[in-house]
């Protein structure tokens, strides 16, 4: 789907679903309560945003925890653009301002995933995929 | 007893089978170079409350190929409905890793891959057909229990005959086929 702002976003909502189908069948067969997350930050009826352009508050995510793009949640255009959203990755010479080097961007990702799995807000196997499709990247 | 004078049919068999047994023997062995890591042939992995774990599981296999099952079980320990040993989201898979360094970037996923555990308790089996090469077994999850949480890992591994081997077999299975319908067949017995 090509919006006015070019390509979908990458960005993958599956992974809180995911978490959300995981704590709703603990909580409905088991009696474990879902955890807690913060809500987004808003102002003025807008979300405020990070220095990286990034919404803050919510549900957290390597992807926003330890950012490489911008993440826009709509889009402008025809059909479903309205809730495409789209991603301004960030160019070569910030994600070398953000990290030292691969090793570097890997752990903070694995940090991030410990902590989202731990509070229950990623599988333990989306934290898997999450963790693997960062070792896999060329970043910074 | 037969005597080999009585029965040329049967000499001639058998040193058919002796030639296809000498073939058999004579084929290249499989190298075994199998290193099943720490679990051995079963690991129990105990861990700590809120310990989101990922557990690797290294292994290398030599030439040829090799059948591979593996399970992981988890079963949970409750106590007045609260849980004491349990893991939460649990996974297990069985992974290629070419460099022998996990997580380096280099995994694919073998066989069945990826199964999740079916919330605190639950077993999980995977298996595939593998050549040589290095490869891990990986099991994740959030230990959730009061205690933490405790899973066994099994895995067994068997050489899948080559086709040459095979067809050895059956030529052999054929060959004694025909000497025990030729000794059965009026036609086929020699005074």
């Amino acid at each position: 789907m090509a919006c006015n702002e070019g390509q979908r976003s990458r960005f993958p909502s599956s992974i809180h679903f995911n978490a959300v189908f995981q704590n709703m069948d603990l909580w409905l067969r088991r009696g474990l309560p879902p955890p807690h997350a913060d809500v987004i930050e808003v102002s003025n009826g807008a979300g405020v945003l990070d220095v990286f352009g990034n919404v803050l508050g919510g549900l957290r995510s390597p992807y926003v925890d330890v950012p490489t793009s911008t993440w826009n949640g709509v889009s402008t255009g025809a059909s479903f653009c309205f809730i495409a959203g789209h991603e301004i990755p960030f160019n070569q010479a910030r994600l070398h301002q953000l990290y030292l080097n691969h090793g570097d961007y890997l752990q903070k990702v694995k940090d991030s995933v410990a902590r989202q799995v731990r509070n229950r807000l990623l599988t333990p196997a989306d934290g898997l995929t999450v963790t693997r499709e960062a070792a896999q990247s060329a970043i910074p | 007893m037969t005597s080999p004078t009585r029965s040329p049919a049967l000499r001639r068999a058998a040193s058919a089978v002796a030639v296809l047994a000498a073939l058999g023997a004579s084929a290249p062995a499989q190298a075994v170079d199998i290193d099943w890591g720490p679990h051995g042939p079963a690991r129990l992995a105990q861990r700590n409350p809120v310990d989101y774990f990922l557990d690797i599981y290294a292994c290398s296999v030599g030439a040829g190929s090799w059948q591979v099952a593996s399970s992981a079980v988890s079963n949970e320990l409750s106590l007045a409905g609260s849980p004491v040993f349990a893991i939460l989201g649990g996974s297990h898979g069985l992974y290629a890793d070419p460099d022998g360094v996990p997580e380096s970037g280099d995994e694919t996923t073998v066989g069945a891959g990826l199964a999740n555990f079916n919330g605190l308790t639950g077993a999980l089996s995977a298996s595939a057909i593998i050549g040589q090469g290095r490869y891990h077994h990986l099991v994740t999850g959030l230990a959730y229990g009061s205690a933490g949480g405790a899973y066994m890992l099994t895995s067994a591994i068997a050489a899948v005959p080559e086709p040459g081997v095979l067809a050895l077999w059956l030529a052999g299975a054929a060959a004694l086929g025909v000497v025990g319908w030729r000794r059965r067949s009026p036609g086929g017995r020699r005074a």
